[in-house]
């Protein structure tokens, strides 16, 4: 790990301004041409036409804050999950919660949704995130118990299983996809590309109580994932109660990320990234990375956002492919830049 | 540590439970949903979701109304409109964007929270009637005829369509005479798949005069095993015309699939094209034309 390059403060403040003016920007910006003047108004509940303050208030608004959320929170178990794994390539998804989920959310799609037809009940449109929430607790439990013996839980063996049970969810999702229709399989890779669309409010609270939950106990949490890094033994020499954290931080990991997917489908590399450009900055220290983390996270979702909303417009582009497309290159020059280090 | 787990446990069942009160949302909307407004063809402003859809609006010359269309109806306007998608994930910002008065879409149109929230901003939503059958798609007609005020010729289309269908009906061979006609769907990397009962095809292959041995087993398109394939003996092999040209005709099929080379249809080499719009969507005006041109082809010699 490099040395702390800046002082938090001279981070912090730049990082949470530009935030905020990307936050209120993006309510400013979309396919429909809203002055600023009338999109102040309907944000407000001033006197506007109904069908701008309808965007605004309905549109635009939720889903700055959903994506705030959601980046906040996949940023956040980003950083932990790296911090508990001591190793820069884990992301939320090698405990299997997104494997699980991606399952889940295809059994769903696939064999759920044709019986719906038949019990209108299904047909909801809550089964598909059931279904993912599902999925992901269901992997991340057997992970995590597969890592488990009397000797306590080990972090390498919960590597290892969890690409293992990740792998075997994608052969369950390729047979799945095999059996698709076509619409199925459009529907499907639709989902696992991620989407901030479906935004109501209940859905806004759960991602903002979510966050609220993880942050708090995330940073309750901070010193101990600092001792963390210099090795299991060194912590428990430390006095640190390492099985009771391991179990907390990884069900509050599956838990923060298995709702996001639910609320919000597949969306890749904020969670890894994320936390290498906060250490790059702030350093190792967690009890600063945590929270510049689900800053930065933020950041880069509702950037991507705005632009999956913008750029090919009346359609849109799912957020998925966006940050993908940012994040892969800038993943590789952090690489390229820090060969000689790792 | 227990508070943390009911915190979660808190948490898990808001999730699970948050769709109900979209549902119950949804109701609410439905209910206070506005009736229909009459149309004004001079101010519509229409979208089309939906290739069968386009379909019928041009065909009843109502395209001056149309401000956008999913991407499946590329064919009609050759890009000139804005496109707005896949008709299952549609956004409310970007269709509002356009001014609609109105949103025409078939019942697979969504998602649900996009067409709430269009109807909320007194956008009309019309869901066309669903069905493969040719009084579905009369029934389609009228619905759309009454969106864009084209009566009249509305009228005139059902006349044309109605003169094909007894046309076609007339043409039947008697039952013992009919040819089995399978519809096989090629995808890159994946098996082939049959058009069975509920797909525009199965009714083309009904009105060309002939019988789909694969409706009798399967719904919509499903991967099919060769063994099955051979059982059902099929006299003639429906392809769709662009993976036909994609593969390089009939002869390279035959090679790429050498069990269709032992159908009677590839003995015979009846392996004919069909074309993509009619297949796409749900049973249109298309699709009639080419049922004629199938029975053309299979019982012209």
């Amino acid at each position: 790990m490099q040395v702390v390059r800046y002082q938090p403060r001279t981070v912090f403040v730049p990082v949470a301004l530009v935030l905020a003016v990307m936050a209120v920007g993006s309510i400013f910006i979309g396919p429909m041409p809203i002055s600023i003047e009338q999109a102040w108004r309907a944000i407000f509940n001033q006197e506007v036409a109904p069908h701008i303050s309808l965007v605004i208030q309905q549109v635009r608004i939720p889903r700055v804050l959903l994506c705030l959320a959601i980046g906040a929170i996949l940023a956040m178990c980003g950083a932990v999950m790296q911090g508990l794994f001591r190793n820069p390539l884990a992301d939320p998804g090698i405990i299997g919660v997104s494997g699980g989920a991606a399952l889940g959310a295809a059994l769903a799609i696939v064999v759920f949704a044709p019986m719906a037809e038949f019990y209108p009940l299904l047909l909801t449109l809550g089964t598909v995130p059931i279904f993912a929430f599902i999925g992901g607790s269901l992997v991340t439990l057997l992970v995590y118990q597969l890592g488990t013996s009397q000797h306590g839980t080990s972090v390498a063996i919960m590597l290892l299983a969890g690409v293992a049970i990740s792998a075997l969810a994608g052969a369950a999702l390729g047979l799945l996809n095999f059996y698709a229709d076509d619409q199925a399989l459009r529907d499907l890779a639709l989902w696992s590309m991620g989407s901030v669309a479906h935004t109501t409010w209940a859905n806004i609270a759960l991602a903002w109580s979510t966050l609220a939950v993880l942050l708090y106990y995330l940073q309750h949490d901070a010193n101990k994932l600092n001792a963390f890094l210099l090795g299991e033994a060194e912590a428990r020499h430390m006095g640190i109660g390492v099985e009771a954290l391991k179990r907390r931080l990884i069900l509050l990991c599956a838990a923060g990320v298995g709702i996001s997917v639910s609320l919000c489908g597949m969306i890749g590399f904020v969670g890894l990234i994320i936390p290498h450009l906060g250490r790059l900055l702030v350093g190792p220290n967690h009890n600063l990375l945590i929270p510049l983390s689900a800053l930065l996270g933020g950041l880069l979702l509702l950037i991507a956002d705005t632009l999956s909303r913008t750029l090919v417009s009346p359609a849109e582009l799912p957020v998925g492919i966006i940050t993908a497309l940012a994040g892969a290159p800038f993943f590789i020059a952090l690489l390229f830049q820090q060969r000689g280090r790792m | 540590m227990r508070g943390l787990t009911l915190l979660l446990f808190a948490l898990t069942w808001t999730a699970t439970t948050v769709p109900l009160t979209a549902l119950a949302q949804e109701a609410q909307a439905q209910s206070t949903a506005s009736s229909n407004i009459p149309s004004n063809a001079a101010t519509n402003r229409i979208i089309s979701a939906g290739a069968s859809i386009t379909e019928i609006i041009y065909a009843l010359g109502a395209q001056q109304q149309l401000v956008a269309t999913d991407v499946t109806s590329h064919k009609w306007h050759n890009g000139t409109l804005p496109n707005v998608g896949y008709h299952r994930q549609l956004t409310t910002e970007g269709l509002l964007a356009l001014t609609p008065t109105t949103l025409i879409a078939s019942q697979e149109a969504g998602p649900d929270t996009t067409l709430q929230l269009l109807r909320q901003a007194d956008v009309e939503v019309t869901v066309l009637h669903p069905g493969n059958q040719i009084d579905d798609l009369k029934m389609r007609i009228e619905q759309v005829a009454q969106q864009t005020g084209h009566t009249s010729q509305a009228t005139r289309l059902m006349a044309k369509i109605d003169n094909l269908a007894s046309q076609l009906q007339r043409q039947q061979p008697a039952l013992q005479q009919q040819q089995k006609v399978v519809f096989i769907l090629l995808r890159d990397g994946s098996p082939l798949s049959l058009a069975g009962s509920n797909t525009p095809v199965d009714t083309i292959i009904e009105l060309m005069g002939a019988t789909n041995p694969a409706a009798a087993q399967i719904d919509s398109y499903k991967p099919a095993s060769s063994e099955a394939l051979l059982t059902m003996a099929p006299d003639v092999i429906l392809v769709s015309q662009r993976s036909l040209q994609q593969i390089g005709g009939v002869e390279a099929l035959l090679t790429a699939h050498p069990m269709l080379a032992v159908t009677p249809a590839g003995q015979k080499q009846r392996i004919f094209s069909i074309e993509g719009t009619s297949l796409i969507g749900e049973l249109g005006i298309s699709s009639l034309h080419e049922a004629q041109r199938l029975h053309n082809l299979v019982y012209g010699d």
